[in-house]
């Protein structure tokens, strides 16, 4: 053992050695007179390193889409249905689709199967839970409605009004073709609706029918409800049916959950030019606020009362010697940032006699998008006969981008790609004056938000090394 | 012990950090540094006339010829290095293993000798950066780092025999890998301080590129007793002119998008240049040994065609003296500070450097000790080196070395007798 002594203090001094040399393996600062005799660009960080950044003031424009009116765009698939009026004005009516297959089609034992009169139909009924407000209680219709495809807004004619007549040419009173000739409420959170005995006779029979490509197709409305908002579960169908059963008689229930719902909201018509000209956003209206950044061209703005001038972000890297050619797009990142609707600048659109000013109202999450293409009402609707004709555009590309909540004082966003995008057309030609749009819509329910100009947008660029 | 302290070595050699200087960015294959054992080391790296096993084929194949023993070498060295750069200064330290070198006797025929060399490290973690503050809650930081890995190595085998009269010769075959991985990255952090945490955006760009030789070659060595206590020692080496030996890559790559912007790869044709050292050994009695060497690098016969530019390196030359004490030598029961070996030596060698400069250096002075481990069981040298280098085509600028180097020997007669069939 005393042999080994010199043997453990030299693994020791060995196991030391290798810690001392393993925490200092990086040259910092000296050697910069070698490196960059190599290459110059390799030590030199304001050649390696061109910082530009855009204040405010190269938003040039800011405004919302669509400039129109559109149900066409705030057309939305629902996990519930919504309706009624919210606190901006806009109405929002729903329409929830049912889609009735035979027990065999759905590999289920039949509840019913041999049919009248040994079980017997008593009949359908729509059964409503509700999700929230309680407390409202205004009372809702629900109105037959053609089975509607894809997004295709809801229908405010579903609703049916026909004159009693009370001589002479006037009305007694006006009735509706509201199902089962009643409303609903929801105010003890349970409601329901007799369906009409056609539906419930063409339900039964496509439930007990051997031929399982059969469907039952009908859809119902929620329209011209101008209570506060309503949300309700997607309804169930219930069908009752009286069993025969060994001699006796059995109550059946059988079920039929609500399909595919959606809601469209029928925006405040006479906010919708106020609301077109401001960069304001709604998560019910999908009404998205957009701002234009300008990326050549002398900028001017006033600070202190005195016009100062200063070049775009093109010109500015022009006059680094870099060009969008000979320049690679290392960091980009802009900064946004809403007006909250307790601020003095939310009263930029003041309230006019029976309007509602234009203002932030429930703020929560939201998607930020950046293009370098402007989607005008055409595109995003789909109703253009261009390539891009038949695809909501705006809806696809915020599908892509994740959701965030506004923070102090700004929130941040990269947008490389967008920025990248439009330097290359730029540099081929294709794109005299180049320009970045900055997508902004919340996606937290009923959430309103107007936003401010993004305060900075903050570049970084490199001489490029790709040859 | 004896192998937990091998395992140690082996283990930490397999996760070396690479000793590291920027100039070897200007020089065709990195710097150059003597790759021999713990023995040759503390004698300032001279030894070629020496005809002893511990110096192993790092410095004469002829050396292979040890008669009906075989050996093992090894040798790890730690390297820091104190780079000051006009007025800015940074300290950087890697260890690297240098050498394996084993012997082993074929009988009459002589020796045949393997070895690893690693003598040239084109090592570099280099970066700048700056931070700076755009306002109170954004600060906009951007890094540049350089990255170079890689060296070159040479593989050897070959036989080596010594005459009745003391005459060794051997003769190596030599396969030389250089090998270079660069990466070039250009990084910009955004760092926002919102209410809602710090929020970085880091965006870079990463230039990867690599460059692999692969030569042939042969080396020769010759030691000659020219008296009594007096030995002369040659070789040389010379690497057969490439055709293709060469490869490339680079690509170039941003770190927000999965495909290169632009990837290449080629060929090229590389010749390494040819090395020559002359030594001489004399051995005063037992206690003391005096040796000195002087090597040369034919850099004019090397040729690049991927670096033409570095390709003009000047020719370089070295000396090197040392001495070695032993206490006791031969002397069985001596204590065990008698026995160990003492040496000191010093070395100064020019640097490949463009000959359009002058000449580049470096000097170096060593101290050592041979530490025999008991029951014959090979030696452990220690040894520390001082030094300086210097290039006068960088004013102001130079780096101050100091090196442990840890040196593993073992040896043992190849037909022993069985100690137990003597009772």
């Amino acid at each position: 053992m005393r042999n080994n002594k010199p043997l453990l203090c030299l693994a020791a001094v060995i196991c030391g050695l290798f810690l001392f040399c393993s925490r200092s393996d990086v040259i910092t600062g000296a050697g910069s007179s070698v490196v960059s005799d190599i290459d110059p660009a390799l030590t030199d960080l304001g050649r390696g390193f061109v910082q530009i950044n855009l204040r405010a003031n190269a938003v040039d424009s800011a405004f919302s889409l669509p400039k129109g009116v559109s149900p066409l765009f705030s057309t939305q698939a629902s996990g519930s249905l919504l309706f009624g009026v919210n606190g901006d004005g806009d109405t929002v009516a729903a329409h929830i689709q049912y889609g009735v297959r035979p027990f065999e089609a759905e590999g289920a034992s039949a509840l019913y199967s041999k049919g009248a009169p040994s079980d017997s139909l008593i009949g359908a009924y729509i059964y409503f839970l509700a999700n929230d407000t309680l407390s409202e209680t205004s009372e809702a219709a629900l109105f037959p409605s053609d089975t509607l495809p894809g997004l295709t807004p809801v229908n405010r004619a579903d609703k049916q009004q026909s004159c009693e007549d009370g001589g002479e040419g006037g009305c007694d009173g006006a009735t509706d073709n509201r199902v089962g000739g009643k409303s609903f409420a929801l105010g003890s959170a349970l409601d329901s609706i007799r369906l009409p005995d056609s539906i419930a006779r063409r339900i039964f029979g496509v439930r007990i029918s051997k031929d399982t490509s059969e469907l039952a197709a009908f859809a119902f409305s929620v329209v011209d409800y101008h209570g506060a908002m309503r949300k309700a579960h997607r309804p169930y169908v219930i069908v009752h049916v009286i069993k025969s059963e060994n001699g006796s008689e059995v109550p059946v229930r059988d079920s039929i959950p609500g399909g595919f719902a959606r809601f469209t909201v029928f925006e405040n018509s006479a906010m919708a030019e106020a609301r077109s000209i401001m960069p304001y956003s709604s998560q019910l209206t999908k009404r998205t606020a957009v701002f234009r950044v300008k990326l050549i061209g002398p900028l001017s703005t006033i600070s202190g009362g005195e016009p100062v001038s200063y070049a775009g972000l093109l010109d500015s890297l022009a006059s680094f010697g870099l060009s969008s050619k000979n320049s690679e797009l290392l960091n980009a990142v802009a900064a946004v940032k809403h007006i909250p609707a307790d601020s003095e600048e939310s009263g930029s659109a003041p309230a006019q006699d029976g309007e509602t000013a234009v203002l932030s109202g429930l703020i929560g999450n939201y998607k930020a998008l950046f293009l370098d293409t402007l989607l005008t009402d055409e595109i995003i609707l789909g109703l253009d006969s261009s390539a891009l004709a038949g695809k909501r555009l705006l809806y696809n590309e915020f599908a892509a981008t994740s959701s965030t909540a506004p923070t102090t004082p700004y929130n941040t966003h990269s947008f490389k790609g967008a920025l990248r995008s439009a330097m290359d057309k730029y540099s081929n030609g294709t794109a005299t004056s180049p320009y970045i749009y900055i997508y902004l819509r919340p996606v937290a329910e009923n959430s309103a938000i107007l936003w401010d100009r993004p305060p900075k947008i903050e570049t970084v660029f490199t001489p490029s090394r790709s040859q | 012990m004896k192998k937990a302290v091998f395992t140690i070595a082996s283990f930490c050699a397999a996760l070396s950090i690479n000793a590291q200087s920027p100039l070897g960015l200007s020089y065709p294959l990195g710097v150059p540094d003597i790759a021999v054992t713990g023995a040759a080391a503390a004698m300032g790296g001279g030894g070629t006339a020496l005809a002893e096993e511990y110096l192993g084929t790092s410095l004469n194949p002829a050396n292979a010829a040890i008669g009906e023993r075989s050996a093992f070498s090894a040798l790890v060295s730690f390297d820091a290095t104190g780079i000051s750069d006009n007025g800015k200064s940074s300290m950087v330290s890697g260890y690297m293993p240098k050498l394996l070198s084993l012997i082993i006797p074929i009988g009459k025929a002589g020796n045949i000798g393997f070895s690893m060399q690693q003598r040239y490290d084109a090592n570099l973690n280099f970066y700048t950066r700056e931070a700076r503050k755009i306002d109170s809650i954004t600060t906009s930081t951007s890094t540049i780092e350089l990255h170079r890995n890689g060296g070159l190595t040479a593989w050897q085998a070959g036989w080596a025999y010594r005459f009745a009269n003391g005459i060794g010769v051997g003769l190596q075959y030599e396969r030389f890998y250089f090998k270079r991985d660069t990466r070039e990255v250009f990084e910009s952090v955004f760092t926002y301080e919102l209410a809602s945490g710090a929020n970085p955006y880091r965006a870079s760009t990463t230039e990867n590129a690599t460059a692999n030789i692969a030569s042939d070659g042969v080396r020769f060595g010759m030691q000659v007793p020219v008296h009594e206590k007096v030995t002369l020692g040659f070789a040389g080496e010379y690497i057969l002119p490439g055709t293709n030996n060469g490869s490339a890559t680079r690509e170039y790559r941003r770190s927000d998008t999965s495909a290169a912007l632009s990837d290449t790869s080629y060929s090229f044709s590389a010749d390494l240049p040819p090395y020559m050292n002359i030594g001489a050994a004399y051995k005063l009695d037992d206690h003391w040994l005096f040796t000195a060497d002087a090597y040369t690098t034919l850099w004019e016969y090397y040729e690049n065609d991927l670096e033409p530019t570095l390709a003009e390196a000047d020719r370089c030359f070295g000396i090197s003296v040392g001495a070695r004490f032993i206490p006791a030598a031969n002397v069985l029961s001596s204590k065990y500070w008698e026995k160990i070996h003492y040496s000191a030596g010093a070395r100064y060698a020019t640097l490949p450097n463009n000959k359009a400069y002058d000449r580049a250096s470096e000097y170096a002075l060593t101290l050592g000790a041979g530490l025999p481990i008991p029951n014959d069981g090979g030696m452990v040298d220690i040894v520390f080196s001082f030094g300086k280098r210097s290039d006068p085509r960088y004013d102001g600028y130079g780096e101050n070395i100091v090196k442990i180097q840890l040196g593993l020997n073992g040896g043992r007669d190849w037909f022993q007798k069985d100690a137990s069939k003597n009772y």
